[in-house]
């Protein structure tokens, strides 16, 4: 999965709201009404993706800012939020092709 | 002067209409479920309106700006802008309405529309029509969601001689030339009457154009700061309700016609009926205006709770020219505008309509007795 490219669906809106259980973030699809909510490190995933980075890439940037967290346990936690992100369409995913010389 | 034309129930029923104002809004199931969870104060504003630009082609009589003297040079630059429009971004915020002037003579307005979109944020454009052009159609159409952004025009008559009236001769074939291209390139447009005592009577001819051209919703809304073409409250109810019986499914009609639609029917009608049915549903109440959820941009850069506080610029929370967005919030947080307030004053009281007009706006009691904690000035009782 390290290899993907994630944007979100273009109906879908976030919004982060800190003073809500120490930090919530909502997704919500404007044409389904499905919301989905996460917590504070699952905003900071969502604001990395920008139709550009790939996830490999995103994750670089974003395990040193939780220094101190086993690394594999990080890699299950945001695979799992992408995943199920993926599977309920608030986000999407392109696979980068490599080029062969 | 009692209103017998109507019945008292067609005037609840009209209250209830103006109470469903912004009801289609996308985001209102999100609005509403974050409440839900418990969020009492939105950490950031979820709705910025932005004024982009002072410049505007036209000099429309009844316009908040009619009649100031206004250069373009006094703008947003396009490198704040685009910067902006990202802090816009990054602070989740749902919806910008972007308006003026006339946004279309902003020539980074597209630059500024992609960056906004590249979050799905909703966009709403306020425009006069006159400048739509296949290029602008073209640009919307690549940038917009069909599911929810969209244009809104203005139209000031049902016929030609009564928007040109106000707009200037040709105003009217410019603007629904503009409203056809729109709806022929599958943008979403509705239509705002500004309703005068010049236009009054040609609400239901403007409602079928604007049905006949396929917009999807016409509002009708209040005259500020003009008494003169301020239509009488007996007659505006009146043609409101006639008006209502032709609305369709397919055009929904939005009224925004009284500052407190609620206390205009309480006055008017004069019936402890009528006022006991109204006042029944009003029983919870708190003196907290919408200032959590909204911010206004003017054109010069200065940042208010909300355009009617843009009247004031002593009410201005910084500008943002100089200051970054997150740097106006905490501005926000700290200004006295932005308390809740304590409405313990003798005269509301022992006032019944208080919990209706919630003590007016706070803008207007902190500019009058430097206190918010006093009634609106223009108390409507």
């Amino acid at each position: 999965m390290k290899d993907i490219i994630l944007k979100f669906n273009k109906n879908v809106l976030k919004r982060y709201e800190h003073n809500l259980n120490n930090g919530t973030v909502f997704l919500f699809n404007v044409e389904t009404e499905e919301i989905w909510t996460g917590n504070g490190a699952a905003d900071c995933l969502l604001r990395l993706i920008d139709g550009k980075q790939t996830l490999e890439e995103i994750y670089a940037y974003l395990f040193p800012l939780f220094d101190g967290f086993d690394k594999n346990e990080l890699k299950e936690s945001f695979d799992n939020i992408v995943k199920s992100l993926l599977s309920k369409g608030f986000l999407e995913g392109e696979y980068v092709v490599e080029q062969h010389k | 002067m009692l209103l017998n034309s109507i019945s008292e129930d067609d005037a609840i029923l009209l209250i209830e209409k103006m109470r469903e104002y912004q009801k289609d809004f996308p985001a209102r199931v999100l609005i509403e479920k974050m409440k839900e969870e418990g969020v009492k104060r939105f950490y950031t504003p979820y709705y910025i309106s932005w004024e982009v630009t002072g410049a505007c082609n036209l000099r429309c009589a009844h316009c908040c700006f009619a009649g100031q003297e206004y250069k373009s040079d006094k703008d947003i630059d396009s490198k704040r802008a685009v910067e902006l429009a990202n802090e816009l971004v990054d602070a989740d915020i749902l919806k910008v309405m972007l308006t003026g002037g006339e946004p279309f003579l902003r020539k980074d307005i597209f630059d500024i529309i992609k960056i906004l979109k590249s979050r799905n944020i909703i966009i709403q454009i306020t425009s006069n029509g006159t400048l739509i052009t296949e290029a602008v159609t073209y640009n919307l159409e690549n940038l917009f969601n069909p599911n929810y952004d969209y244009v809104q025009i203005s139209l000031d008559g049902g016929y030609a001689a009564t928007h040109d009236e106000t707009r200037g001769k040709g105003c009217f074939d410019k603007t629904i030339a503009g409203i056809k291209l729109l709806v022929k390139h599958n943008i979403n447009v509705t239509i705002n009457c500004v309703v005068t005592v010049k236009n009054l009577s040609e609400m239901k001819t403007l409602y079928k154009l604007a049905s006949d051209l396929g917009v999807k919703k016409v509002t009708y809304t209040r005259v500020f700061n003009n008494d003169n073409l301020l239509p009488d409250d007996n007659v505006l109810f009146k043609e409101t309700t006639e008006l209502l019986k032709q609305e369709t499914k397919d055009v929904p009609i939005e009224l925004r016609l009284f500052t407190v639609p609620e206390l205009a029917a309480c006055k008017t009608f004069n019936s402890s009926t009528v006022t006991n049915r109204i006042l029944s549903k009003h029983l919870n109440f708190d003196f907290i205006c919408h200032k959590w959820e909204k911010l206004h941009i003017r054109k010069d850069g200065d940042v208010f709770l909300c355009l009617h506080a843009s009247n004031n610029d002593m009410a201005s929370l910084g500008n943002i020219k100089s200051c970054s967005m997150s740097e106006i919030l905490v501005k926000r947080d700290e200004n006295i505008l932005f308390k809740p307030r304590k409405i313990i004053n003798e005269k509301c009281n022992k006032c019944t309509f208080v919990s209706l007009c919630k003590a007016g706006c706070p803008v207007n009691a902190y500019m009058k007795y430097s206190d918010i904690n006093l009634p609106d000035p223009v108390c409507l009782c």
